[in-house]
C-alpha cells in the first residue's frame, strides 16, 4: 500500500478497514497519468474494480482494500480519493 | 339608487360612467370586473358579488338585464349592466353590492423580478430543444408540470444493472418512469423552478426535455450522474445544462477535488453545469488562522451537546509549510503532537477520557500539492456520542514558511452542527465542491418573498430581508482566492412543484401541487432555466460564453456596473439584458 497516493479521507477509512480485504466497499475516485488502455484496464478487472474507466484518466470505482493496495503501487496511478456524501442545499 | 349599499370601487366606476359615459369605465377594466362597451351597441356591464337574503328572488330584474347567477344563498354573484345597479340597490332583499376584482395570477414573484417573462417573449424562447439534467432526490413522474417531458431517470438508489457510467441503480423511461419516486421532494421542487410547465408557478424553461438522476448523494455517483446526463444529451444531439443543487465541505475548496474537476472536464460547448453556492452564510463552519514559523496557533471549535456521533475537521495549508497537529478536549486532555507522517498509514488514534480522536496527517495531497489533514472526534466507546463542549485544534509550525491554515468543521451527517468560535471564525471561503469547480456557474441566493399563504389559508412569514442577497447564501472566494460565486438568482421563498410522494409540513404547502422552499438549491435552477433559454438560442455556448453573458446581465444594487462581491458574485441576473 502506497499511502502517499491516498488522500487523508481514504487513509483514515482504511485505518478502520473491514475484516475481509477482498470486499469492495470503498467508493473512490482514481486519477491516472493517462487515459486507461487495455493493459491498465486489465489490471482493474483483475483486482475486481467495477466502474466506467476505459478511456478515462479520472473515474470512479468501488474497490476492496486489496485492490486499493495493488492500484496504489501501480506507477501509472497518481492518486486515489475517497468519495464523500453531499447534501441537498435547501435551507 | 341606494349608494350606501355599493362598495367604493363600484361607486367610483359609477361616478366615472355618469361623468364620461362608457369611456370613463376603461380605467377600471384591469381591476374591477367591468366590461366596457366602446364601439359596440351593448351597454357596459359589470360583475359583482351580492350580499342578500337567503331566499331572495331576483327574477323580476331579468328584464333590466340583471342576471343573478345563484337562485338562493346569502352571497351570490351577478352580471348586469352598469345602469342595473340602480334597481338592484333599491331592492330591500339586497344588503350590499361589492365589485368583483381581477386577481393577479399567483406567479412566483421571483420569475418576473428578474424579467424572465419579457426575455422569453421578446426572443420567443421556452427551452425547446435543450436537455435539463437534474442530479438530485429524484422527480415526481406524475406531476403535471413535467408531463411528457421526462426522458429518462437513472435511479441510483434502486437495485438494477445500472448504466454505462455506473453498474448500479436502475434506468427507467416512458412507461416505467413511476418506478422511481421522489420521497424527499427537493428534486421535484428544483425541477419545477427550472422547467415546470404550470399556469401559476411556471418554471423558466417550460419546454425543455428532462433527464433525472436520483442520486444517493455520494459525490462519486454524482460525478457519474453528470457524465450520464451529458451522454444522453450527446446521443440526442441536443445541448444540455445540468443542475447540481447540492454540496459539502469535505473538499479543499479550490476546485481541485475530483467532482469539481469532472464537472469542469465534462463542460464545453453546449454542455453547462450550474451549482449551488451553499447555505452556510450564517454558520461558523470555516476557521482560518495564520501560523508564523515556530509559532503555535489554537483554533476553538464547538461540538454540540446533542446527538453528534462524530465531529470532523477538514484542514488545509500550503505544501511548503509543515504543521504539527494536536487536539485538546474540553477537559484539557490533549493528543500527542502529530507531524506529517511520511511512511505507512498516516492515521493515529488517541483515546482521551472525553472521546476518541483520530488524526490523519499524510504527505501533501497529490491533487494540489497542499497539506490536508483530517481530525475525527467521536465518543469514547464505539457508537457513543461525541463529547459536547469547546475543543481546540492546536497547530505548531515547524517550518520556516508562514502557513495560512483553513479548516472546515463538519458533523457526521455532513451538516453544520460543529462550529468554530473565537477569533478563528472566517465568513469567507464557504463555497465547497462542486460549487468550487472552475467551469461551473455557481449561484448565490436572493430573497424575493418572505411571506406566503399556506394550504390552510394561514399567513406564514420568515425573517428574511426582502430584495437582498439571502443571508444564508455562502460567501466566496475559493481557498486559492479565485472568484466565486458567479451570479445571484432568486432563492427565497420560492414556490414550485410538490412531489406527491413527499410529506412536507403544511405550513410550506401552498396547494396540492406546490410548496415553498428556500436555499441556493432554489436559486440554481433559476440559472439553469435561463441557461437553457440561452442554449436554445445558441447551442454552442460554452461555460465561458455563458458566464460572460450572465456577468454582463447582472448587477449588485448600488454598485457600479461590473462590480463583483464574494457574496453576490456579479450580482442579480436581469434577463432583459441577456
Amino acid at each position: 500500500m502506497d499511502f502517499s497516493k491516498l488522500d487523508a479521507d481514504l487513509s483514515a477509512e482504511l485505518d478502520q478497514a473491514p475484516a475481509d480485504p477482498n470486499e469492495p466497499v470503498f467508493l473512490v475516485y482514481v486519477q491516472t497519468d493517462r487515459p486507461l488502455g487495455p493493459a491498465e484496464a486489465a489490471v482493474f478487472s483483475r483486482v475486481g474494480a467495477t466502474g466506467d474507466f476505459v478511456g478515462r484518466d479520472l473515474f470512479t470505482a468501488t474497490l476492496s482494500v486489496r485492490a486499493i493496495g495493488e492500484l496504489s503501487n501501480q506507477p501509472w496511478v497518481r492518486y486515489l480519493k475517497l468519495s464523500r456524501r453531499l447534501r441537498p442545499l435547501d435551507e | 339608487m341606494k349608494p350606501e349599499k355599493l362598495s367604493p370601487g363600484l361607486l367610483t366606476a359609477l361616478e366615472d360612467f355618469d361623468n364620461e359615459g362608457s369611456a370613463g369605465l376603461t380605467r377600471h377594466v384591469n381591476t374591477l370586473g367591468v366590461v366596457p362597451s366602446l364601439g359596440t351597441p351593448k351597454p357596459p356591464r359589470t360583475v359583482v358579488f351580492l350580499e342578500c337574503d337567503e331566499d331572495a328572488d331576483f327574477d323580476y330584474l331579468k328584464s333590466s338585464g340583471v342576471i343573478v347567477n345563484q337562485p338562493t344563498g346569502r352571497l351570490r354573484t351577478a352580471f348586469l349592466p352598469i345602469v342595473g345597479l340602480d334597481p338592484l340597490s333599491d331592492d330591500p332583499q339586497v344588503g350590499r353590492i361589492i365589485s368583483s376584482r381581477y386577481l393577479q395570477k399567483r406567479l412566483e414573484t421571483a420569475v418576473p423580478r428578474v424579467n424572465v417573462p419579457q426575455f422569453r417573449n421578446n426572443n420567443d424562447l421556452n427551452g425547446s430543444g435543450v436537455v435539463i439534467g437534474i442530479v438530485d432526490t429524484g422527480i415526481d413522474p406524475n406531476h403535471p408540470a413535467f408531463a411528457g417531458r421526462i426522458l429518462r431517470i437513472w435511479d441510483q438508489t434502486l437495485s438494477g444493472p445500472g448504466v454505462p457510467e455506473g453498474s448500479f441503480g436502475l434506468e427507467v423511461s416512458s412507461a416505467n418512469l413511476t418506478a422511481s419516486r421522489d420521497t424527499d421532494g427537493h428534486g421535484t421542487h428544483v425541477a419545477g423552478i427550472a422547467t415546470g410547465a404550470d399556469p401559476n408557478f411556471g418554471g423558466i424553461a417550460p419546454n425543455a426535455q428532462i433527464v433525472v438522476v436520483k442520486t444517493d448523494f455520494q459525490d462519486a455517483h454524482i460525478a457519474d450522474g453528470v457524465r450520464y446526463i451529458f451522454r444522453i444529451a450527446r446521443e440526442l444531439q441536443l445541448p444540455a445544462v445540468v443542475n447540481l443543487s447540492l454540496g459539502g465541505h469535505f473538499d479543499p475548496h479550490d476546485g481541485t477535488d475530483p467532482l469539481s474537476r469532472i464537472c469542469t472536464s465534462e463542460s464545453g460547448p453546449g454542455r453547462i453545469v450550474c451549482c449551488a453556492a451553499g447555505n452556510e452564510g450564517n454558520d461558523n463552519i470555516h476557521g482560518q488562522g495564520t501560523v508564523a514559523p515556530n509559532q503555535t496557533r489554537t483554533m476553538r471549535f464547538r461540538i454540540p451537546a446533542t446527538a453528534i456521533r462524530e465531529g470532523i475537521l477538514n484542514g488545509w495549508y500550503p505544501g511548503n509549510a509543515s504543521l504539527v497537529i494536536s487536539v485538546r478536549s474540553p477537559g484539557g486532555f490533549e493528543t500527542d503532537p502529530q507531524p506529517v507522517i511520511l511512511s505507512g498509514s498516516p492515521t493515529r488514534t488517541y483515546n482521551l477520557p472525553e472521546g476518541r480522536v483520530r488524526v490523519t496527517t499524510p504527505r501533501p495531497d497529490p491533487a494540489n500539492g497542499d497539506h490536508h489533514f483530517l481530525i475525527q472526534v467521536s465518543g469514547p466507546f464505539p457508537g457513543s456520542l461525541a463529547m459536547g463542549g469547546t475543543w481546540q485544534l492546536v497547530a505548531r509550525n515547524t517550518s520556516a514558511q508562514q502557513a495560512r491554515l483553513d479548516v472546515w468543521a463538519i458533523d457526521d451527517q455532513g451538516g453544520t452542527d460543529v462550529t468554530f468560535s473565537g477569533t478563528s471564525i472566517q465568513d469567507s471561503m464557504k463555497i465547497g465542491s462542486p460549487g468550487s469547480s472552475a467551469a461551473v456557474i455557481t449561484v448565490a441566493s436572493f430573497t424575493t418573498k418572505n411571506r406566503w399563504t399556506d394550504i390552510d389559508q394561514q399567513t406564514e412569514t420568515v425573517a428574511m430581508t426582502l430584495n437582498d442577497v439571502s443571508d444564508f447564501s455562502s460567501e466566496g472566494p475559493l481557498r486559492n482566492q479565485r472568484q466565486k460565486p458567479d451570479v445571484t438568482a432568486p432563492g427565497a421563498m420560492i414556490v414550485s412543484a410538490l412531489s406527491r410522494d413527499s410529506a412536507p409540513e403544511r405550513g410550506f404547502q401552498v396547494d396540492a401541487l406546490h410548496l415553498v422552499e428556500a436555499g441556493t438549491s432554489m436559486a440554481t435552477p433559476f440559472v439553469v432555466g435561463v441557461v437553457a433559454l440561452l442554449l436554445q438560442r445558441n447551442q454552442q455556448l460554452d461555460p465561458a460564453g455563458v458566464k460572460n453573458l450572465l456577468r454582463t446581465a447582472s448587477s449588485i444594487p448600488n454598485q457600479t456596473a461590473g462590480a463583483f462581491s464574494p457574496k453576490w458574485g456579479f450580482g442579480l441576473i436581469n434577463a432583459l439584458s441577456l
